[in-house]
């Protein structure tokens, strides 16, 4: 009886322990949910040239080039209505017919693919969402960027301007301005 | 559902304080995560400061290629406390990392295991490290940082079609970081009782704006096992390795990358040989002295996004001096590939390769004739990926043609299929044929196997003297492999295999004729093609985020063997029917992580010429402890196969002596600059 006593003693201590740990994850998100609402506000914010919209109800395509996980996540914001669009979620597992996104999500593409990617696209009016410091210096617009825990919203917008898109000042306020030109072939 | 689950495994008896501890405990929990849709009503300010973490990718992550791979991470590496790749590959389901003595290992997928197992083929970014000697690795030559590893893909099953022969059963891939990620100085220092010193420093800088660069020098000194009687094993040894990696970005379309290493190591073994003469048998205990070296060239060229092509040339050299054989072998290799889409529905990849290999033994127990041999393999590839159904149907056909100076021409076909319906679940299938090529050994070898020694008063000694045959052909299979992998439950995944092989011309031995006219009497054991077997069985592989800072893995495998003669098991031996692996991985606090891991092998079936032994299956248990007293430094502590002083995981197939692997811990300091 005793040892059972020490033992639940030893539980209580070892359990309330663990569970102020986790009390202090508990604070934190997913950070493919992040990116997944953040990526849903930049198209809040952009501005795409008159004729890439038949009308003022075409959904905006949102492609997807990423594993399941990085799919997943989107989930949650297709069909997402923004000014009279909604969302309209297109997965990738190959880069191919990409004329007809409106964003690119790239995550985690290797930078020898990435290079000759982001040269083909730079005068479509697609915007192109990355997640690293390597993604914008190789030509992308927006580099959602994982520092220390926090999201980091940098913008490049000469490539930006190049593509004939535009960003509202409400976001870029918030982020911090890169210019990184699309490298010459 | 996370609630049951953690209930059941705090299965203790209740007490007062328990239960008011699981509900403190759990009416955390269910905090734990916000929800998505909470998160899509905050501002982009808001999202911005939130405290992000992703942990559960590992727990989530399904892999589209479809073949049985599994992929051990850097963080995984470390998190073991491996202090080699063999210790790394322990990790990885259906695959059979046994360890014969301090520095040598059986290492193989789906059986067939040896430490001259010749149906695995090994990768070291791009570089093969396959010897033509006997068709395998000799492991203990084989090193690398690391800390540098980004990771090490396992494909179990046929991988032929795309990296050439001897890929029979599995192919393994270590794929070390680009220099840019290893930027800065790292020190690694240490010591134990088995591992009893080691150390290691990289430094990695930036030569000008489109070139990295890193070099890397590091060494250890191994301890001695025990004997089954309990001695010394006599099988210590030490090692010094250095090499150099650098990456360039010679224009927006051309990257070049150009590695090397090199090292030298003395090796302790205790041999027995066959003599024809009283006692019949020779022991003592050797080194062997061991150094070679690499240099790689790789160029890649890209065309557009969906087009590129890479030329690699590489060139590698070691030498051994053993009592039984000295060899020396240099290699050379260029390869050339492309890949490009066609007509928006097919991903073509397309290569040619030659290799170049120039040989030299000295003979020792053993002899190669000729003794030295040069040798040319030519091969050329295709393999087309077809999309049937945007998105979600893949068909891939190819197959690989080489032509090899021991069997003539090859051919290597395999034909694919993945089916993604959901981005939950994955399936695939594939049917392959695959063939492992004679080895030089087995071509030229001549050694004596064994002597029986007179017995009175009739019988005169006989020597049995092992022969190469010229006329020995290339082993093949064919193999069936269906797989599922699903992420269904949040936090959970499970990759699902199941195999089954057909093999033809397995090697067998064939006595002849015995030569009375030798003195003394002498009967040849030829090297032939007569044992068929078929393997089938299948492996689990799961991941589960249990809590955010509580990861568990699970793997299962099970193989059956069966072979078409009964002599074949005592040739061939038996790899084990069941592999059980269990890691539990804790982050409490950022700083510190604890790490579990428990394996349980079955019973193999080992061949020697020392006969035939049926090893006895086993437990091990590894435990790790980490802390990282500030940002760049971390400690661990590290104890391996803490659950019994002493085990015998293998039997080597000749001349050295039965070693059980010891009880070890090391301690581990790692300093980043």
């Amino acid at each position: 009886m005793l040892i059972q006593k020490k033992v639940g003693t030893l539980i209580f201590c070892m359990l309330f322990f663990f569970s102020s740990i986790n009390h202090a994850w508990s604070r934190s998100v997913e950070k493919q949910a992040v990116l997944a609402i953040l990526t849903l506000n930049i198209a809040r914010f952009t501005r795409w040239p008159e004729p890439v919209f038949i009308n003022a109800e075409t959904d905006i395509n949102l492609c997807i080039f990423g594993d399941n996980i990085v799919q997943q996540s989107f989930e949650s914001i297709d069909k997402k209505v923004i000014s009279n669009r909604s969302i309209h979620i297109i997965n990738l597992s190959r880069l191919r017919n990409l004329k007809q996104c409106q964003l690119l999500y790239l995550s985690d593409l290797e930078h020898s693919r990435l290079i000759p990617l982001l040269m083909e696209l730079q005068i479509q009016p697609i915007l192109t969402i990355g997640e690293n410091i390597k993604f914008l210096q190789a030509g992308g617009m927006v580099g959602l960027i994982d520092i220390k825990g926090q999201m980091k919203l940098n913008i490049n917008l000469s490539t930006i301007k190049q593509s004939n898109l535009a960003i509202s000042s409400r976001l870029l306020k918030l982020a911090k301005i890169v210019d990184f030109p699309i490298l010459a072939p | 559902m996370k609630i049951s689950v953690n209930i059941m495994i705090l299965k203790i008896t209740p007490t007062k304080q328990f239960l008011a501890a699981l509900i403190i405990y759990f009416s955390y929990s269910a905090i734990a995560y916000t929800n998505q849709d909470e998160l899509i009503n905050l501002s982009v300010e808001d999202l911005l400061n939130v405290e992000v973490i992703s942990v559960a990718k590992k727990a989530k992550s399904l892999n589209d290629s479809p073949a049985a791979i599994f992929v051990i991470t850097q963080d995984d590496i470390k998190r073991i406390g491996a202090t080699s790749v063999p210790e790394a590959l322990r990790l990885a389901p259906g695959l059979d990392v046994a360890r014969i003595d301090s520095n040598k290992w059986a290492i193989s997928a789906r059986g067939f295991n040896g430490r001259f197992a010749n149906k695995l083929l090994v990768l070291i970014d791009g570089r093969s490290i396959y010897t033509r000697a006997f068709a395998g690795v000799y492991w203990e030559n084989q090193d690398v940082m690391l800390e540098d590893v980004e990771r090490i893909e396992v494909i179990r099953g046929p991988g032929a079609t795309l990296w050439g022969a001897n890929a029979v059963n599995g192919v393994i891939n270590i794929i070390t970081k680009h220099s840019s990620d290893t930027q800065g100085g790292l020190l690694i220092a240490g010591g134990g009782t088995e591992e009893q010193g080691f150390g290691a420093f990289r430094y990695g800088g930036q030569l000008n704006s489109d070139t990295t660069a890193r070099a890397y020098i590091k060494g250890f000194k191994r301890d001695e096992n025990s004997n089954p009687s309990g001695s010394e094993a006599n099988d210590d040894w030490d090692k010094v390795q250095g090499g150099f990696r650098m990456d360039s970005q010679l224009s927006s379309h051309d990257k070049l990358t150009i590695q090397g290493d090199a090292y030298r190591s003395e090796i302790n073994q205790n041999s027995t040989f066959p003599q024809i003469t009283s006692p019949y048998q020779t022991n003592f205990n050797e080194t062997i002295d061991t150094f070679g070296g690499n240099l790689l060239a790789r160029h890649q060229h890209t065309f557009s996004s969906t087009s590129d092509y890479s030329l690699q040339v590489f060139y590698d050299f070691y030498e051994r001096k053993e009592a039984f054989i000295k060899e020396n072998r240099h290699v050379i290799d260029i390869d050339f590939q492309h890949r490009f889409a066609l007509l928006g529905w097919n991903d073509l990849v397309w290569g040619a390769g030659y290799r170049y290999n120039h040989d030299n033994f000295d003979s020792g127990f053993g002899e190669a004739i000729p003794s030295s041999r040069s040798n040319h393999l030519f091969n050329a590839f295709i393999q087309d990926e077809i999309t049937l159904i945007d998105d979600t149907l893949w068909l891939t056909l190819g197959s690989k043609f080489e032509h090899n100076d021991y069997s003539g021409f090859e051919a290597q076909p395999t034909a694919r299929l993945m089916w993604a319906p959901h981005h939950q679940h994955r399936f695939w299938g594939a049917v392959s044929r695959a063939v492992r090529t004679p080895s030089r050994l087995e071509h030229d070898m001549n050694t004596l196997q064994t002597v029986e020694p007179p017995k009175p008063p009739f019988q005169p000694t006989v020597a049995v003297g092992l022969e190469g045959n010229s006329n020995f052909d290339s082993e093949e299979v064919i193999s069936y492999e269906i797989g599922y992998r699903t992420t269904f439950i949040n936090n959970l995944s499970i990759d699902f295999t199941a195999f089954y092989n057909n093999y033809q011309n397995l090697r067998s031995g064939e006595l002849g004729q015995l030569n009375f006219l030798s003195n003394p009497f002498n009967i040849p054991l030829q090297i032939e093609n007569n044992y068929s077997a078929h393997t089938y069985g299948f492996e689990i592989a799961s991941v589960w985020q249990m809590l955010d800072w509580w990861r568990w893995d699970a793997n299962y495998s099970l193989l059956k063997t069966d072979f078409n003669k009964q002599d074949a098991i005592d040739t061939i031996g038996s790899s084990p029917q069941q592999h059980v692996s269990l890691r539990s991985s804790i982050s409490p606090w950022n700083n510190i992580e604890l790490d579990v891991l428990f394996r349980y092998v079955d019973t193999n079936t080992s061949v020697s010429s020392f006969g035939t032994a049926v090893i006895k299956d086993y437990v091990s248990m590894d435990i790790r402890l980490a802390w990282q007293p500030i940002d760049n430094l971390e400690l661990s502590l590290v104890g391996q196969n803490l659950l019994a002083e002493q085990h015998f995981e293998y039997r080597q197939e000749y001349t050295t002596s039965d070693t059980e692997i010891d009880r070890g811990m090391y301690g581990k300091l790692a300093w980043r600059f």
